[in-house]
């Protein structure tokens, strides 16, 4: 029977589980931003000492909950080794371990990125609360879409052009209603400079060395997994937050953390949960899909914050509260803001063509497949019995760029006798 | 150890849909995609070993109406993507 990675077409479609932890994961962030921000305008109000509470009570509670993941369950994996439940969260957990060589290295990049962007992540729901946070964040797209424009080593075509306008200006539509009003313009540009540069790098590097991390095999052939790259990059961005909020704690931080503890610590408990199983989700869609559509899909938050805020504003107007007028413009200028992000991403994911190559080789010479699978838009390469010597997946943006890769480089290599190639017009993986 | 191979088929005209259907109906077909050329559909299949490839290929896709004519090529060796 087919391994797990390769589901059945007529089952549970590899693309629908793509789909759905992105998107899961953009709903469950918006939940816990919105329980963060009440912690923090209620009962820890220093953005650098409630980070630090924050994360060292996460640390602790995710660590209990991976060390509940080992828990065995009946049968076995098609590797032959035990079922537990952290299997069913990701496919390549086994235990909690620490990562070694280069997954090492990506996982401390991964952390001290994440360091970054959670301290930032902190001060500015301080300065302005989750309605900002959450659209301003998807900014990170724009960064994410230009790495994978360099990492393709192509001109970008038109339809990428497109989306990122669309993202950009979604993003900045989304924004809209949440920086007018309070605040001076000194305030707003302060904060456009902090979400655009530091933050956004910063989370755009981290995504991109936790998919390396995810997607860099060890010496054993094996692939990392996302519960061990949460809990060790948590220890880091724990470690980091402390340090960053130590001053703030000498002057006066542990009095404050000592007098409300005991209210925050069940919305911290139930919000560093949530974050661990949206990172989790969100994880494993990085290692099925690109940054920029798992980050794009995951961006849904922007919309889906905006009725949870509804929701807290009926127990707690005094933090959630907007007006009547207000609400109306902000639901239009979020849905529309949100929707521009959402075609843009929908834009970019259909304008991929996918097509297959036979390749004979000639005779008397060596198959070179280092050659192919160094080229973009390779995805894999198979030998195989028959008439052909090779067949060759590719994904590229239009059917020009495969032509060119085809003719400009495929076409070009000493080996190669023949290529024919059929274009993909429809798939169901 | 499993055994992986793509099959191509060339289909009777207006029968495409239905020899997708039936293809999908096969646990052991990972893929099928539908492309311009030689052949009208390409699958990919993972069997537990060629008995197996052959008694899937014989005795349900082989079957299945409308289709004219496969060739199974039987991966020897996949390299992915760098």
């Amino acid at each position: 029977m087919p391994a797990p990675e390769n589901r059945p077409v007529s089952r549970f479609r590899k693309k629908s589980t793509f789909y759905s932890l992105a998107l899961a994961s953009g709903i469950i962030t918006s939940i816990y931003v919105v329980l963060d921000d009440f912690v923090n305008f209620k009962l820890i109000t220093d953005p650098f000492v409630f980070g630090a509470f924050e994360m060292v009570v996460g640390f602790i509670v995710t660590f209990i909950l991976v060390l509940f993941l080992h828990i065995p369950r009946k049968g076995k994996t098609r590797t032959g080794r035990k079922f537990n439940l952290g299997y069913k969260l990701d496919g390549n957990f086994q235990r909690l371990k620490l990562p070694r060589g280069k997954v090492a290295l990506y996982t401390l990049l991964a952390g001290l990125f994440a360091t970054g962007s959670t301290i930032l992540y902190f001060y500015l729901l301080n300065r302005k609360g989750s309605s900002v946070i959450m659209p301003f964040s998807q900014f990170v797209l724009i960064y994410l879409l230009i790495g994978d424009a360099i990492s393709d080593r192509e001109k970008p075509v038109i339809v990428e052009i497109q989306s990122i306008a669309m993202i950009a200006f979604g993003v900045i539509i989304a924004s809209i209603s949440s920086v007018g009003g309070n605040g001076s313009f000194t305030d707003f540009l302060i904060d456009v400079v902090l979400i655009m540069v530091p933050f956004s790098l910063f989370s755009a590097f981290y995504i991109y060395f936790q998919k390396k991390a995810l997607t860099t095999k060890n010496r054993e052939g094996k692939l990392y997994d996302s519960i061990n790259l949460r809990i060790w990059t948590m220890l880091i961005i724990t470690i980091g937050q402390t340090i960053a909020a130590a001053p703030a704690l000498s002057n006066g931080g542990f009095v404050e953390v000592s007098n409300s503890w005991k209210i925050a610590l069940f919305p911290v408990i139930v919000s560093m949960l949530l974050a661990f199983i949206s990172i989790v989700f969100y994880t494993r869609a990085l290692t099925m899909g690109k940054m920029s559509i798992v980050r794009a899909l995951s961006s849904v938050s922007v919309v889906t914050t905006f009725p949870i805020l509804g929701l807290a504003s009926i127990w707690l107007p005094e933090i959630f509260g907007f007006g009547a007028e207000n609400l109306m413009l902000d639901v239009v200028l979020k849905l529309s803001g949100s929707l521009l992000i959402i075609i843009g991403v929908i834009a970019l994911a259909l304008s991929e063509t996918k097509s297959i190559l036979l390749v004979k080789a000639k005779q008397g010479f060596a198959i070179n497949v280092e050659e192919l699978t160094k080229m973009k838009g390779i995805e894999s390469v198979s030998f195989i019995t028959g008439k052909y010597d090779l067949l060759i997946n590719i994904k590229m943006r239009s059917i020009g760029k495969a032509f060119s890769l085809v003719e400009k480089s495929i076409a070009k290599l000493s080996w190669i006798d023949d290529v024919i190639t059929f274009q993909i017009m429809k798939e169901f993986e | 150890m499993t055994v992986s191979a793509y099959i191509f088929f060339t289909v009777d005209l207006g029968k495409t849909q239905d020899v997708i259907n039936a293809l999908r109906a096969i646990p052991n077909i990972v893929n099928v995609a539908v492309v311009t050329g030689e052949y009208d559909i390409v699958t990919r299949i993972i069997v537990d070993d060629l008995e197996e490839l052959f008694q899937v290929t014989t005795e349900h896709i082989h079957l299945i109406e409308g289709i004219t004519e496969t060739q199974t090529a039987v991966i020897e060796k996949e390299v992915l993507k760098e």
